[in-house]
């Protein structure tokens, strides 16, 4: 039964006021979260940094090789420290902008943002909830985070105790700079600051005087989000988790995939059938900067640490290998944005006289160029500077076509199979379907790198060092090492393209039914 | 020449035998769907039926919704393969996955195949070089199909920029522009003005006359009555 009370607060005198009003009849659907909810994540997260994020970090650390690590620990510069740390925060504060443009965080519910938002109400109170909780969030993430990290090093004696709160200071200071980050790129996100005014539900712009100029492009982010553009976020990422629970890659990724709005001023050149279709992929990643600018970067930064780890002069720790591995892909993925546009679309009509195989192949070759370009000025690069052998450049460069069967796997993963879904099977399947084919890619990368590294290892050593006694044994060793690691390369390699080409013919052949 | 189909119950096994026949007589026929039927769990989408066309006519497939008209299509596309019966195009089997099917066919089921990246011009551009056109005058080709469909003001947009009649002018003009000797097409019309399905009417026409075979879904009786030259009622069961 509804029964009418008489608010305590009496007449309406402030935005403030209207929307505790708003809230209270919003909290009588029991539907909003409450900070002592936010306190329980707090200590959950605490409690899982404690039990599994330290023993973690003690032996990441330990894997890198501590001793290097100590010695730079304590003899870096104040001025080296923190120019890592500020380094280290512009990256993650650039990736949470990139985020943010596809989803901020400012993220309240479709009905909250036609019903509340779209209000006269001023907009920094009504969404200041979700910046307050997402500020809060990223600030007491990156203080455990900072704490783990020095934890861990103080744990291995690698700095005092007092590093502890120089680790909880900058973790904060992380996490506030990320979370403005990750708002302003909400701001920008095309269509956020577009409107200048508030519009109501109803399509309506508000009337100037009455919650409009609060709403406007001026003053604090918040007020410079639109309606619109909160509608299109809210949808994208629930499209997006509901494409992700259902093991829909390709649905999670157009969800998230930007529209290009730039370059129509370009014309794709005529040309025969495989160079029209490079042609295209050349004229993909201009029309979209960002991507072509972030692949770019990550294939130069991971061939870089790639080559570091097969041919650096001086040992490169091992996590050199790792990132290098990661991020080298990621960077080819990023450019192969044609082949996953091809997997996009199968099932459709034919309309291109080529091949779907042709076709794959031809997406492939762009791809394949940049990673070597990158590999040809990362490592070019070092080998002038010293740092690294010139043969490990052909080893580093061989290793993108255990790259390139990722891209291809990926591009034509299709829908996760039936069985993942079962019951007894759970999330833990599903995730491990979504990861196994670039963990697979990965390791085989890894593997390939540490073979090529004693394959270089064996070449260059005894050039550098040879008595001319030991030469036909040395001359032995070094060609068991060079076959040895390029068969290995050539088998993974083969491996993963044609696993990546039998996903290919499954998936162009799936709708006949 | 009009056939229909006897009403049965559905889900249950399907007559032996064909359903329904149409088309050219057989001597001058290039295009035979001969008693092809789809059946998925049980469930009929499509009974058994018959199709024959010959170069220079047209097959209009008509009937309620969900009586297979768009199985049918996609059967004699080659994109689909049939429970029983066989489809072939002068003697070959259909299937998509043959580059003779691809280079002979061309389908409109659905929407096809469009890169987000690339304008509406660029598409025209890569389906007509594709296909191996003279990239001399490839420019001038992907100009003329648009004007053929009065969209050239379109050239410069991405797809997402285009409202949904928009939508299947483009999606026409992709069909179009790539060279076929069977173009089958699922409802054209839809979504289009009177002045456009004029427009589209006529441009199909042209393509008959110049000797292609045509097999058309349509609820159009306007654009079905100037094109057929045979119509192929399915009806519910």
């Amino acid at each position: 039964m509804v029964t009418q009370q008489r608010h305590p607060s009496g007449p309406l005198s402030s935005d403030a006021v209207r929307l505790g009003r708003v809230r209270e009849v919003l909290a009588r659907g029991g539907q909003r979260g409450s900070w002592q909810g936010v306190g329980y994540a707090v200590y959950v997260a605490a409690l899982f940094g404690l039990a599994w994020g330290l023993p973690l970090a003690q032996q990441a650390l330990r894997a890198v090789d501590p001793g290097p690590l100590r010695a730079a620990a304590q003899g870096s510069s104040p001025v080296a420290v923190t120019a890592w740390f500020a380094g280290i925060v512009a990256t993650l504060a650039a990736l949470a902008w990139l985020v943010g443009r596809v989803r901020g965080p400012i993220a309240p519910d479709l009905s909250y943002i036609d019903l509340v938002v779209a209000s006269p109400l001023d907009r920094l109170l009504t969404v200041r909830p979700w910046w307050r909780l997402a500020l809060f969030g990223s600030v007491v993430a990156g203080t455990l985070l900072g704490l783990v990290l020095t934890g861990a090093m103080a744990f291995l004696d690698l700095a005092g105790v007092g590093v502890l709160a120089a680790g909880a200071l900058a973790g904060a200071s992380a996490g506030v700079a990320v979370a403005w980050a990750w708002l302003l790129g909400q701001t920008s996100a095309r269509g956020a600051g577009r409107s200048p005014l508030a519009v109501r539900s109803g399509g309506q712009p508000v009337s100037a005087g009455f919650g409009a100029g609060r709403s406007g492009t001026g003053g604090h982010p918040l007020r410079r989000l639109t309606v619109p553009a909160l509608h299109d976020q809210a949808i994208t990422s629930r499209t997006m988790g509901g494409a992700a629970l259902m093991g829909d890659l390709r649905g999670a990724r157009l969800a998230a995939g930007g529209r290009p709005m730039t370059g129509r001023a370009l014309r794709l050149r005529p040309d025969r059938a495989f160079q029209v279709i490079v042609r295209r992929d050349v004229i993909g990643l201009r029309r979209n900067p960002i991507r072509l600018v972030t692949a770019m970067l990550a294939m130069l930064l991971g061939s870089g640490l790639l080559c570091l780890r097969v041919g650096g002069v001086a040992a490169a720790p091992l996590w050199t290998s790792l990132l290098g591995a990661l991020v080298g892909s990621a960077g080819l993925l990023g450019a192969a944005e044609g082949l996953r546009l091809q997997g996009d679309n199968t099932g459709t009509p034919a309309l291109l006289g080529i091949p779907p195989r042709h076709e794959a192949i031809a997406h492939l070759a762009l791809p394949a160029l940049l990673y070597a370009v990158n590999v040809t000025f990362a490592g070019g690069a070092l080998a002038l500077a010293g740092l690294i052998s010139p043969e490990a450049l052909p080893w580093v460069t061989a290793l993108g076509g255990i790259m390139l069967g990722q891209a291809l796997i990926g591009a034509f993963r299709g829908l996760a199979p039936v069985p993942v879904f079962s019951p007894r099977m759970g999330i833990p399947a599903l995730i491990g379907w979504a990861v196994a084919p670039g963990l697979f890619a990965w390791l085989a990368l890894l593997i390939c790198v540490e073979r090529a590294r004693a394959a270089v290892q064996a070449v260059v050593g005894g050039a550098a060092a040879e008595p001319a006694s030991g030469a036909a044994a040395h001359a032995v060793v070094s060609l068991d090492a060079v076959a040895g690691a390029l068969s290995l390369l050539g088998a993974l390699t083969v491996g993963m393209l044609g696993w990546g080409f039998h996903r290919q013919q499954v998936q162009t052949d799936a709708h006949r039914g | 020449m009009m056939a229909g189909m006897p009403p049965t119950p559905s889900d249950q096994p399907s007559p032996a035998g064909p359903a329904a026949a149409v088309g050219a007589a057989t001597g001058d026929a290039v295009l035979h769907a001969d008693g092809v039927s789809k059946q998925v769990d049980g469930a009929w989408l499509l009974h058994p039926t018959d199709l024959v066309a010959g170069p220079g006519e047209c097959v209009v497939v008509r009937g309620p919704n969900g009586t297979g008209k768009t199985t049918l299509l996609r059967i004699v596309a080659g994109l689909l393969a049939p429970t029983s019966g066989t489809v072939t195009y002068r003697g070959r089997p259909v299937d998509d996955r043959d580059p003779a099917t691809r280079a002979a066919l061309a389908a409109l089921v659905g929407a096809p195949t469009a890169y987000r990246d690339l304008t509406v011009t660029d598409h025209l551009v890569l389906v007509d070089a594709t296909w191996g056109g003279d990239p001399a005058g490839c420019d001038a080709r992907a100009a003329a199909t648009l004007e053929s469909l009065e969209i050239g003001h379109l050239a410069t947009r991405f797809p997402h920029e285009l409202s949904s009649g928009q939508q299947q002018l483009f999606h026409l003009a992709l069909f179009l522009q790539r060279p076929a000797q069977v173009l089958v097409l699922d409802e054209p019309e839809q979504r289009l003005d009177p002045h456009k399905r004029a427009i589209l009417t006529e441009l199909l026409s042209a393509r008959i006359e110049s000797g292609k075979t045509l097999v058309i879904a349509t609820h159009d009786e306007d654009l079905s009555d100037a094109l057929a030259d045979y119509v192929l009622e399915l009806t519910a069961w």
